[in-house]
């Protein structure tokens, strides 16, 4: 049974909390934005972390796509010599690799979010959502700063194309809202089936093959791309290669919708789960 | 009313197989597809128990709760209720204003970060803003007393800094309603005569606190409410001596009496006890009077009968003794055949507050003992609430107050 607490404003600042044994929650997202700043430090923390515990610091967003198109460059690009749109091979991979980059890190972490932080979610209340979310927050940083990676190698190489690069933010977003629907489903999962953890994994490998990560969607026979495309990265990926070198893909506009749709169904659905789950977490962790 | 709690209760399933409260997806997955085919599906046993049951209570701004009871009485779920950590599974409690809650000290601090950092995330995590870390800060360092290390990972702290950086940032917190479980517990006697300085002066500041403690005596000395409670339900609520009154009652905390008969030739012992009811109380106040009586049988009077009672601190150390041969009454005492009761009354101002043991020895004067039995009472003293909370010593013989300034 979920229950209910409701904040009652009065006019003169002071307010009333109610806790009641009821469902549903109208003022969730008012307690949210409450706590924006521990959403913040819970992001902060886990960049300092990762920073301090990484021995090459903040190399270590810069090395790991690096690391990552070279093989592939050398796999589809030179052994298997799949096209690339006339795009400089590592630079078409690396605009690939950012969007999976963030969105597989994050699948990985918020399976272990709420988990991992058993004792904050024991012995503190705050909105629960705050934990994937700062999550996503953190592996954005480590994005930004493979960013930066993309655009020096870009214009050292004259191949973006400038006018799509605006739409750049729309696809970043989407991304976002693609992890954070995943993250909800997963971190709370985790706190239902503990074996989640080992599974995924596995599935992002699988993930990673599926995806036109290392080569170009084009190269999909015709009769299989629809299929292909119902995978949301997919979409994304096509986004971000139409955004930094005005590459259309085959299909692009049918993977995009799929992709938007996709997303706001995980969104809004991974919302809900949360939601039913988040007031037993502190009893079955 | 501050907080108004109707009716809450907490419900858990036990399960008896050994299972964890969560699964695995594997073993639901398989579970499901044997039900499919099985159709006659078993359901895991479980057991229900009610952690808290029906509990209704309302306190006051300013009020002192304090919360009693044995281990498992729902005490913690009460206040992880309150803190809305966990949800009720029925009833509602209101709340007003802005509510901060100490489960434990220290909550989410992070071994790899430094002291300075983990300040800031542990004041987040605790409710305050940034620019309320910011600005006591300082103050939070020097509490502390860390200030060389503050840029030192939290994994090199010993667990004595680890503890006070903890409680420093926790007693900086400003809340208009604090609930602090036993944290107190934990720590050196310094380190807890600090918390409870810091709780005195929350409460002069008319702050509202909810108390959770198995140390009748702190309750005792900072709330002015009580709740007892016992097996999830409200025993008692309301004024916190008869909360600790009903406590006392229910569990053996003192032991207030002793029945047998044992002896030999010349005397039997035939019960020891301790006046039970002082004003009203069922526990013994700094200051009360405490009344030890001795029944007592004659079956061959001796003059070298001697009856002695010793006072020894809960850890078995001695500390005090008196014997029937300080007394002008001892020929009295045991001249006649027959029963007798003899009473002796302790001053309790010359002990400190703790718990005390309390024996009877029975001997004939340079020979022998005649009862080899122990005979032990116990019995805590307390300190009443209005001492300022300046409470030094436990347990131990009061020299006194006899400063005098000679210049």
């Amino acid at each position: 049974m979920g229950a209910q607490i409701r904040i009652t404003m009065k006019e003169d600042g002071s307010y009333y909390l109610i806790i009641e044994a009821k469902k549903a929650q109208k003022h969730y997202f008012a307690d949210l934005y409450r706590y924006k700043e521990l959403l913040l430090f819970l992001a902060w923390r886990d960049v300092l972390v990762r920073y301090k515990q990484a021995f090459f610091g903040v190399a270590w967003g810069v090395f790991r796509p690096l690391l990552s198109i070279i093989a592939f460059t050398f796999i589809f690009g030179r052994i298997a010599g799949f096209p690339s749109n006339e795009v400089y091979y590592p630079l078409f991979v690396l605009a690939g690799m950012l969007p999976w980059l963030f969105i597989s890190n994050n699948v990985l972490d918020t399976c272990q979010g709420l988990v991992n932080n058993a004792p904050l979610v024991s012995k503190v209340y705050f909105p629960r959502m705050i934990i994937p979310m700062a999550q996503v927050l953190m592996n954005l940083v480590d994005f930004f700063v493979s960013v930066i990676l993309i655009l020096i190698m870009g214009i050292v190489t004259h191949s973006f194309n400038w006018l799509t690069f605006l739409t750049l933010p729309l696809w970043i977003t989407l991304m976002i809202l693609l992890s954070t629907g995943v993250g909800l489903w997963l971190s709370s999962l985790t706190v239902l089936y503990r074996d989640i953890r080992l599974l995924v994994p596995f599935f992002v490998q699988f993930g990673m093959f599926i995806s036109p990560i290392g080569y170009s969607f084009a190269i999909i026979p015709e009769k299989w791309q629809l299929l292909y495309s119902l995978n949301p990265l997919v979409g994304i990926i096509n986004g971000f290669r139409w955004a930094f070198f005005g590459i259309v893909d085959p299909l692009f506009v049918p993977s995009v919708i799929i992709a938007l749709f996709v997303t706001g169904a995980l969104l809004i659905s991974g919302f809900n789960f949360f939601r039913n789950m988040e007031n037993t977490f502190a009893d079955t962790i | 009313m501050m907080i108004t709690a109707d009716n809450i209760s907490k419900k858990y399933r036990i399960y008896h197989q050994p299972k964890d409260s969560y699964g695995t997806l594997v073993s639901t997955l398989s579970s499901y597809i044997k039900k499919f085919f099985k159709r006659n599906s078993e359901s895991q046993p479980y057991e229900e128990f009610w952690a808290l049951r029906d509990v209704c209570f309302s306190i006051a701004e300013g009020d002192r709760l304090g919360i009693i009871g044995k281990n498992g009485a729902g005490k913690s779920t009460l206040l992880k209720i309150l803190s809305r950590i966990v949800q009720p599974t029925t009833g509602h409690v209101k709340i007003r204003k802005r509510v901060s809650c100490l489960l434990e000290v220290g909550t989410g601090f992070h071994p790899e970060l430094t002291g300075r950092e983990n300040i800031y995330l542990n004041g987040a995590i605790l409710g305050m803003t940034k620019s309320e870390i910011m600005r006591k800060f300082d103050e939070i360092v020097a509490f502390a007393e860390i200030t060389q290390f503050l840029d030192t990972p939290v994994k090199r702290f010993s667990s004595g800094m680890h503890m006070r950086l903890g409680f420093a940032i926790a007693a900086h917190l400003d809340p208009e309603i604090l609930i602090v479980d036993e944290v107190l517990a934990v720590g050196d006697l310094q380190f807890q005569k600090k918390c409870l300085n810091k709780l005195e002066q929350l409460n002069s500041q008319g702050r509202t606190v909810i108390f959770v403690s198995h140390d009748v005596g702190s309750v005792l000395s900072l709330c002015n409410k009580g709740m007892y409670l016992e097996k999830g339900r409200l025993v008692k609520f309301g004024d916190v001596e008869m909360c600790v009154n009903a406590y006392m009652q229910n569990n053996c905390i003192q032991d207030y009496a002793w029945r047998g008969a044992v002896g030999d030739e010349h005397i039997q012992i035939m019960s020891v006890k301790l006046q039970s009811d002082i004003n009203g109380r069922k526990f013994i106040y700094k200051g009360d009077p405490v009344v030890v009586e001795v029944e007592y049988e004659i079956l061959k009077s001796n003059e070298n009968l001697i009856l002695d009672i010793s006072i020894w601190n809960s850890r078995h150390q001695f500390l005090a003794r008196s014997h029937t041969f300080a007394s002008s009454l001892h020929a009295k005492l045991f001249a006649e055949k027959g029963k007798h009761c003899a009473s002796f009354t302790i001053d309790s101002r010359q002990f400190h507050e703790g718990e005390y043991l309390l024996k009877l020895e029975c001997s004939l004067h340079q020979q022998r003992q005649i009862v080899d039995e122990e005979i032990i009472l116990k019995f805590p003293i307390y300190d009443q609430a209005d001492h300022g909370g300046k409470k030094i010593y436990k347990e131990g013989i009061s020299l006194g107050s006899a400063w005098v300034h000679k210049a």
